[in-house]
């Protein structure tokens, strides 16, 4: 043991890298369906490593902490702020219900059975599954002008309540939103996901990542001329309507250049790219439809691009196909158009905006053409922008320091919440202007999983020892407190969404509860019986509210006690 | 003034994030052809914070950060740097040992000469090569130093002064010697020269990669109204692609959607969705009636899954094959084999194509078959953006466990250090994941985010706390340095030229972009890519490149403990 001890004296970074790389295997171990998540998995490593005897100094925990919850602003940005709108008027309710009934429960509990307030923020963290509320209710803690060993006690209890109490937490949320929903609404959530699915089929289909459509509205056909002879490139491919491209021409077993002028003789083969309709209506006035002719593909582009162009701004779609010269959008297929990470419905009357991201696909050097007229490219670079990072840190942990007074209640935000509303802020920026301050979802990912567990375990290495002792001793009450905790807002809030807020698909209702808990193992459950991805669009829209709410749940807590 | 004190010294992190953000806005800045770069940026910002606010950021700040940093350095490196330990790679590796050479030499030269302490020779070194993690891997070797902590400090804050001070002119001198200087010196034409290794490396025609998005994909889906096929079984039907798989998956019959079966018979004026490869759609359809653009309700989604193929009883069997055993198994209707990547590179999708174990298969079909199908042929490789935290954990452990273990040489105890320990299991970690693409994921972004920020937050911690004693070094050494970084930036380099033309007979653009490559240095490349006119100079660059990268790190601890021998007492 000694040598152990050694290492870690001379090291200390090994012990915290140790507890993560353990922890998240133990968070990763299926009890039948449940997980214990890597965070909560560090923690218990690093109550464990703590006993050896580590002295890790605290510097790094409030960097680490800083870093992730700015993540997950940045992260829920976008959608938090699209969010806050009429459309979504039940959703904000049932997150602002759970997250109130939350509190309320954890106080009136915890003040019942005499826990301390470090004890009731983590059962706050550990019931509702949020981990962010340790950092938050940490900052709370140390601001309360307590000596610093008081201090220290109760940041320990956080980690200690919210040890004790998260996996029923994690698991209560999927017991509710799988179990008691689908019997408490009396459908399951399946059938109810086909019944929305069907209602939504009439619309825009909706593509989860990584999936395609069996029918894209792009194809590529080729075609052995018999119909078309004497007609120019240019003559096929304006008459019509909407457009075809003739990419490349074969004559006598030689590929030639299609240019505008070329006029087609008999027996040409020619690939001919454009919308499924088009295409196939001037299937018959070309010719024949040709089997494995060699040579005749051709790689295309799909670019992604803001538009930036005065001269588009606010016009529809219909408008800009029909008068947009033939030699200008030549080749170049509008696939897709997003605001704010939206998609849009690509209809002849969508109306187009600055800031809204163009997908269009073509060959390379017609897209290259075009998209210059558009706006700019967005590259998908691998490099998070610092500069935009830095500045939102910088900003948010000022916003932090700041404290107002409503009569002697001191109130703050905190370093955490500042990060966390400067990342919303930064966040939702960034995805409307989309040219700066990139970060991409591999780093928001590190930054939020290295972030949480990293200060998670700064924390149990510190407080190990201590933690230990009030399980001893208080451990039972913390759990049953916990339960109730997870249990009672969920049930609330489940009564107020069928009775008040009118939910009656099951399947939907499921992923916005969930997400109003922001539990992603329930709702991983609840997409897992729905089998389809009807139960997403509710879960997105409560998820990011409450990922926000209940972060701020922390100082709150703290501050009713 | 007094107030932004007490808030920066209440909460570092402002100041760390504070002298990032700065840092790299500083570092964008264009004069002319260079940059200084974020790292640089970084560092100026933060001795700037630092000489005016006392602050000093907890060691455990710095450690982490600098363990994430040299990790993902490895680790970004290692596929590349293995890759390049064949015959071609270590020819050009001479450049990097060239380099290297000169390099210390010149540095312990100057040590003596100006009587230089341990931390200012290695930041002299960092600076001149242009090579930022060896701050990082010379400030760790100088902390295992048997000194006073004071002593520690110091030498660490000298690492970091003689870095910033040496850095501008080693970046300048690169930039201008390979684009401009050395051609201009060797009556090179750089820009013909690299038009024509164009010219005869593109020779070969273009093939269109199989994973590429093309115009006319293998797998398509079209929608025929029944006209001639009424009374044909779906099974019939489905063999009508005459040996290339047809399926389909649903019918709309009178308005409503019908689920296919294999002994269903079509009626006339059914809409029936077929998918499969091309051809087989496009002669199947032929024989049912005319084609529809588009039927509501018929379409459905696709998904698409990689998976590294394990089951051995595929070894070295055909394409062609597997799927005719699949398809008498009755498994995998409406699944596809996309195309296969063998170490990174797209075959041609023949039928005869023999399957490897290994092999990286893409695979597109039903969402509610393709797991299936997908666990049969391997493991699934999830393109996702989760850091597997166990595998970068385990490997950043190991690193610096590894250099904590000191090896005695002569009576002196030489050890990687965290440094060393962490480059080289990044560098075993990322080529292991290269290689096996089921063992662990980091995605790019996250090793890029790591990388630079680890890089960025160990920079400034060091510099916020060496910030007061910047200015007594430079006023100690005054024009001494710049002058020497300005020499050892230029000497290997033009050493590298010589030896490569003469001796290797490389063409210009691609040795030139080796000489970039040999310091690190990717303003330099730039610059000669621009020169040049196009991107032949990668060819030369991203060998030396892979080789430098691990090698000149690794010289932090050795110049500190050298320069410990040859310091004048």
């Amino acid at each position: 043991m000694s040598w152990l001890h050694e290492i870690f004296a001379r090291a200390p970074e090994i012990a915290l890298f140790l507890c993560l790389a353990v922890g998240y295997r133990i968070g990763k171990i299926n009890f039948g369906k449940f997980q214990l998540g890597g965070v909560a998995g560090s923690l218990l490593v690093a109550v464990l490593v703590s006993q050896v005897g580590v002295n890790v100094d605290a510097g790094v925990k409030s960097v680490l902490f800083a870093l992730f919850i700015y993540a997950v602003g940045y992260e829920s940005g976008p959608q938090f702020f699209n969010s806050l709108g009429k459309q979504s008027v039940r959703e904000i309710l049932l997150a602002v219900v759970l997250a109130a009934t939350g509190l309320l429960t954890a106080v009136l509990l915890a003040r019942a059975t005499g826990l301390d307030k470090g004890l009731a923020a983590g059962i706050a963290a550990g019931a509702l599954t949020q981990s962010a509320i340790i950092g938050t209710a940490g900052d709370a803690i140390a601001k309360l002008g307590l000596a610093p060993d008081e201090v220290k006690l109760l940041q320990a209890n956080v980690a200690v309540g919210y040890a004790v109490t998260y996996v029923f937490g994690s698991f209560g949320a999927i017991i509710v939103c799988v179990n008691i929903l689908p019997k408490f609404m009396g459908r399951g959530i399946r059938e109810d996901a086909i019944a929305a699915e069907t209602a939504m089929q009439a619309g825009v289909q909706v593509l989860g990542p990584g999936q395609q459509a069996a029918l894209p509205q792009l194809v590529g056909r080729v075609y052995r001329v018999t119909a078309a002879v004497g007609r120019t490139v240019a003559d096929v491919e304006q008459s019509s309507s909407p457009p075809i491209t003739i990419e490349r021409v074969k004559r006598g077993g030689k590929i030639v250049e299609a240019v505008p002028s070329f006029v087609l003789q008999k027996d040409d083969i020619v690939l001919v790219v454009g919308r499924r309709t088009a295409v196939l209506e001037q299937a018959a006035k070309l010719g024949r439809e040709q089997f494995g002719e060699e040579g005749m593909d051709v790689a295309m582009l799909r670019t992604d691009v803001v538009v930036s162009n005065e001269k588009l701004n606010n016009r529809s779609l219909g408008d800009l196909a029909a008068n947009v010269k033939p030699d200008v959008r030549h080749g170049v297929y509008v696939v897709g158009i997003t605001r704010m990470g939206k998609a849009l419905p690509m209809a002849q009357e969508t109306i187009v905006q600055n800031g809204d991201v163009v997908t269009v696909f073509g060959s390379e050097k017609d897209t290259a053409r075009v998209t210059s007229l558009i706006g700019h490219v967005i590259t998908r670079s691998e490099k998070t922008d610092f500069v935009y990072m830095g500045a939102g840190l910088v900003v948010g942990l000022l916003i932090g320091l700041i404290t107002l007074r409503i009569g002697s209640i001191p109130l703050t935000l905190g370093s955490g919440g500042g990060a966390l509303l400067s990342g919303l802020l930064f966040g939702w920026y960034r995805a409307r202007k989309q040219t700066f301050g990139a970060m991409p979802g591999g780093a928001v990912q590190i930054l939020k999983d290295l972030g949480l567990a990293g200060f998670v375990v700064v924390v149990g290495l510190s407080s190990g020892l201590q933690a230990v002792e009030t399980i001893k001793q208080h451990g039972f009450t913390i759990f049953l407190v916990g339960v109730a905790v997870t249990i009672i807002p969920m049930i609330i809030t489940m009564l107020i969404g069928r009775y008040v807020l009118r939910y009656n698909n099951t399947a939907i209702f499921a992923g916005a509860l969930a997400g109003s808990r922001s539990a992603n193992p329930a709702f991983g459950e609840v997409l897992d019986k729905a089998e389809n991805s009807v139960p997403t669009v509710p879960f997105a829209i409560t998820y990011a509210l409450a990922n926000v709410l209940l972060t701020l749940l922390g100082p709150l807590v703290v501050a009713f006690m | 003034m007094h107030e932004l004190q007490s808030v920066l010294q209440e909460t570092p992190e402002i100041a760390l994030f504070l002298a990032l953000a700065c840092g790299h806005a500083f570092g964008r800045i264009r004069f002319g052809p260079i940059q200084l770069g974020g790292v640089c940026g970084t560092l100026l910002a933060a001795l700037a914070i630092g000489s005016l606010v006392t602050i000093t950021p907890a060691a455990s700040i710095k450690n982490f950060f600098f363990a994430l940093f040299i990790f993902s350095l490895g680790y970004a490196g290692g596929p590349q740097f293995f890759a390049n330990l064949n015959a071609k790679g270590l020819r050009l590796g001479c450049f990097c040992l060239i380099e290297v050479a000169i390099v210390i030499a010149l540095v312990l030269a100057a040590t003596r000469l100006f009587g230089l302490d341990q931390g200012s020779a290695a930041g002299l070194m960092a600076g001149a090569a242009t090579e930022s993690a060896v701050v990082g891997t010379a400030t760790d070797a100088i902390s295992g130093l048997p000194l006073s902590p004071e002593a520690i400090k110091n030498l660490q804050a000298n690492v970091v002064t003689a870095y910033s001070i040496t850095y501008v002119f080693g970046l300048i001198t690169i930039v201008i010697a390979t684009s401009q200087l050395f051609p201009l010196m060797f009556r090179i034409d750089l820009r013909s020269e690299a038009a024509a290794l164009w010219k005869t490396m593109s020779g070969a025609s273009a093939e269109v990669d199989a994973t590429a998005l093309r115009a006319l994909p293998d797998i398509v889906g079209r929608i025929y109204v029944v006209e001639h096929a009424a009374g044909v079984s779906i099974a019939e039907l489905e063999l009508r692609g005459e040996g290339l798989r047809v399926n389909v998956e649903r019918i709309k019959r009178r308005g409503k959607l019908i689920d296919a079966t294999d002994d269903m018979r079509l009626e006339a004026g059914d809409y029936v969705l077929l998918t499969g490869m091309r051809e087989g759609v496009q002669r199947c359809g032929e024989s049912i009636g005319a084609e529809r653009d588009h039927v509501s309700g018929l379409d459905f989604a696709v998904d698409t899954r990689d998976v590294i193929l394990n089951r051995r009883d595929l070894h070295d069997v055909t394409l062609d094959s597997v799927r005719r055993r699949a398809q008498r198994e009755g498994i995998a209707q409406g699944v596809y084999i996309v195309s296969v990547t063998r170490s990174g590179v797209a075959l041609p999708m023949l039928a005869g194509l023999r399957l490897q174990t290994g092999d990286l298969v893409r695979l597109q079909g039903l969402p509610s078959e393709i797991n299936d199908v997908a666990t049969r042929l391997g493991k699934i490789v999830k393109d996702s953006d989760e850091t597997d935290v166990l595998f970068a954990g385990i490997g950043i452990v190991l690193g610096i466990f590894i250099g904590q273990f000191g090896v005695k040489l002569g009576g002196v105890t030489f050890s990687l250090g965290t440094g060393g320990g962490a480059l080289l299991s990044g560098l075993v970690f990322g080529w292991l994941q290269n290689a096996h693409p089921a063992v662990g994921n980091i995605p790019a972004s996250a090793i890029e985010l790591m990388k630079d920020l680890g890089l960025s937050m160990f920079i400034a911690c060091v510099g916020l706390s060496s910030g007061p004693q910047a200015f007594a070094l430079i006023k100690s050494y005054g024009i001494a340095l710049p002058l020497t970084g300005i020499l050892i930036a230029l000497l290997p380099a033009a050493c590298s030229l010589v030896f490569g033309r003469y001796v290797l007979k490389l063409e210009s653009p691609i040795l030139l972009g080796a000489i970039a490559g040999q310091q690190c240095s990717t303003p330099a490349l730039s610059a000669v890519v621009s020169a040049a006119g196009n991107t032949t100079p990668l060819l030369g660059y991203t060998i030396t490149y892979a080789i430098s990268n691990v090698v000149l790190p690794l010289m932090g601890p050795l110049i500190v403990f050298l320069a410990g021998q040859v310091a004048p007492q």
